[in-house]
């Protein structure tokens, strides 16, 4: 890892390097182009004022006034620049040596007085009576421009390379740096210090926004396993009683030897199994409403009849354990978009729940009423010895019974379980203390 | 019945094997979808018994298969979890029934005589008489003895089963899912409590009772009651 996000820096540098060094060189030869062309431009301009003023010379004053002027320039110390020849070819006035000569305008090279040859420009005409008149100019002054301005340039490449590479190894050693503190913090953090969060400096720049956002989602992870760190700690500590209990009658089944004790004793085993299968069926069914992947079985229920049958399955059971059970129904109509089995499901388990944690002689009432336009609520009440208010956020965690029903049989799983199947439809469960007892407030989205 | 048990679990399938045999049936085993699936090609199979979760080829796939090559042997699947999605797609791939494991034996036996008797029409006999309690599923009438016992339609339907399977236990497990229709066990003593009622309805004025409890299995009627 350190290597490769090495790599990735120099990575940085070097393209910041070559994108500085291309343009800069796309800039210099423009440049170069540009000023050669210019200046080569100028020259042609001058040499054709000259040859025009020396046309002007003949044709006015004759060709003996031409070819004083042709002398008396040439008579300048240095090169000579001019030529003036007969329709024959041969040389009238002017000193310059050239190795040839363009027919209009080109370039060619000029033999200098201490021997050197030096590139030059000439610019040739044809006077009225065919002598051919032609001026010269040596260019070895745009050569000059030219090789200084290839110098600036490459010392400004240079330069620019320079900047470039600096500033990328720079900022690759920056980002290196802030990646390196987000690399730290999170190899702290999976070698278990879960305590660690990501540094925000007070620029709130970019890696600050990430590492804020970075930090939120390390203290969501936090929550959700400490979370299941207590859950996982109440189930190991539900399942040692069932399974202490199991491993008695095992026990006592190896140690009887009269065999109706020995298969009452595995009859026991077997029912103490069971409650545990039964805990793991309904912690399954949690996880499984949880992850909303039932949704695609909905359709219409009708609440009223299912409220019904359930309260006439449980008539016997409430008056064996001595508890008065009665159903109110205000909305007949009631309808809403679910699954029926699980609709019972969280309906049972609010009577169970009802049924198991209060006394004989309690009531337990549920009415389906429409609380308003396109709400419907189940209203379980009962006036038991209720919940308090401190302890209904504890109740509805998985395993989190209040402590007064930690002795009571079920696993803490009731309210959990309905509260999940209320939110896979969309609803809400809502506690109230109506002291004395525990209304429970199950509110659907209507369908109709 | 000719039973084919496909299920990868040796152990499981032996025990399987060993409990259905001892109970009066003929058993094949397959341990994976593709052995299933050649096996299953012999007509005179009663029932197949199938695992969900399988090698090579799932139990869904098995049973998707045989209904596209037209073999209409009754199936019952066994899954692991017992999810609503597994039970859905399970029947929906044309499985018959569905048992969560672990499974009572007991439980077991019933699905498997209930599927095997589905296509059998002596099942919608309207009368059933066992000892001296007498069973009328077209005028909904129950008699033990000569007299006229008043049962709940909850009672009458539990009496009904336990009828259907004279002799034998029925697991808790199958009174709730139907009669009940739960798939699911509430912790209050539901079944009990409706089964307490029928006891007395049944046995007043008798001496032994009709209705015994077999403790880890179930429920079962005398068949001298």
């Amino acid at each position: 890892m350190p290597e490769r996000r090495t790599r990735a820096t120099a990575r940085i540098a070097g393209l910041y390097a070559l994108s500085f060094a291309i343009v800069s060189l796309l800039v210099g030869a423009a440049t170069w182009q540009f000023t050669g062309n210019a200046l080569r431009h100028l020259l042609d301009e001058r040499l054709r004022d000259e040859l025009v003023a020396l046309q002007h010379a003949d044709e006015r004053e004759g060709r003996a006034a031409l070819i004083a002027d042709i002398v008396a320039f040439d008579a300048i110390p240095g090169n000579g620049r001019y030529l003036l020849e007969d329709p024959t070819g041969r040389r009238i006035a002017g000193r310059v040596s050239i190795t040839r000569l363009p027919d209009t305008i080109g370039d060619t090279s000029l033999r200098t007085a201490n021997g050197s040859v030096e590139p030059a420009r000439a610019l040739r005409l044809s006077l009225r009576d065919g002598s051919t008149l032609a001026v010269v100019g040596e260019t070895a002054s745009v050569r000059r421009t030219e090789a200084t301005l290839l110098v600036i340039a490459a010392a400004g490449f240079g330069v620019v390379i320079m900047i470039g590479v600096v500033g990328g190894i720079l900022s690759g050693r920056a980002l290196h740096r802030r990646l390196s503190l987000v690399h730290g913090t999170a190899r702290a953090i999976i070698e278990g210090d879960l305590t660690r969060r990501m540094p925000v400096s007070p620029a709130n720049d970019e890696f600050d926004q990430l590492s804020a956002t970075l930090n939120q989602m390390l203290d969501h992870i936090g929550r959700l396993m400490a979370s299941l760190r207590h859950v996982s700690a109440d189930i190991a500590h539900d399942l040692r009683k069932p399974l202490s209990r199991l491993r008695a009658k095992l026990e006592t089944a190896l140690q009887v030897s009269e065999p109706a004790l020995q298969n009452d004793a595995i009859a026991d085993a077997i029912e103490r199994m069971d409650e545990i299968l039964g805990l793991f069926a309904t912690m399954l069914r949690i996880s499984e409403i949880e992850s909303g992947g039932i949704r695609q079985w909905f359709k219409p229920v009708a609440l009223a009849p299912l409220l019904t049958e359930i309260i006439e399955n449980y008539q016997p059971v409430a008056q064996d354990s001595g508890h008065y059970l009665q159903l109110q129904i205000t909305d007949e109509n009631a309808v809403i978009n679910g699954s029926e089995d699980l609709l019972g499901q969280a309906i049972v388990n609010l009577i169970e729940n009802g049924l198991q944690h209060t006394p004989p002689g309690t009531h337990i009432a549920l009415a389906l009423a429409r609380a308003s336009e396109g709400v419907i609520a189940i209203i379980v009440k009962d006036d038991g010895p209720g919940i308090p208010t401190e302890q209904h956020a504890r109740v509805l965690e998985r395993f989190g019974r209040g402590e007064a029903s930690r002795t009571m049989p079920g696993y803490g799983l009731g309210l959990p379980l309905i509260r999940s199947i209320v939110q896979a439809h969309g609803g809400a469960l809502r506690l109230h203390e109506d002291a004395p007892g525990l209304v429970v407030q199950l509110i659907f989205p209507a369908l109709v | 019945m000719l039973i084919l048990i496909v299920e990868d679990d040796e152990e499981l399938a032996a025990y399987i094997r060993a409990s259905l045999e001892s109970a009066g049936h003929a058993t094949v085993h397959a341990a994976d979808g593709h052995d299933a699936l050649t096996k299953a090609q012999r007509p005179d199979f009663d029932l197949l018994i199938l695992d969900r979760m399988l090698p090579k080829l799932d139990g869904i796939g098995v049973v998707a298969a045989l209904r596209r090559d037209g073999v209409d042997v009754p199936v019952l699947m066994l899954t692991a979890r017992g999810s609503i999605e597994d039970r859905v797609t399970g029947l929906r791939s044309g499985a018959d029934d569905y048992l969560a494991k672990p499974f009572a034996f007991a439980e077991l036996l019933a699905r498997v005589e209930a599927l095997g008797r589905r296509p059998r029409s002596s099942d919608g006999a309207s009368v059933s008489v066992t000892g001296t309690i007498r069973l009328d599923r077209l005028n909904r009438k129950v008699t033990r003895g000569g007299r006229d016992i008043a049962l709940h339609p909850r009672e009458f339907q539990l009496l009904e089963t336990l009828m259907r399977n004279v002799g034998r236990p029925v697991a808790r497990a199958t009174l709730l899912k139907t009669i009940w229709r739960f798939d699911f066990d509430p912790g209050t003593k539901i079944v009990e409590s409706h089964l307490s009622r029928l006891r007395a309805k049944l046995d007043t004025g008798f001496e032994t009772s009709a209705i015994e409890t077999v403790r880890g299995e179930g429920y079962r009627i005398r068949g001298d009651a």
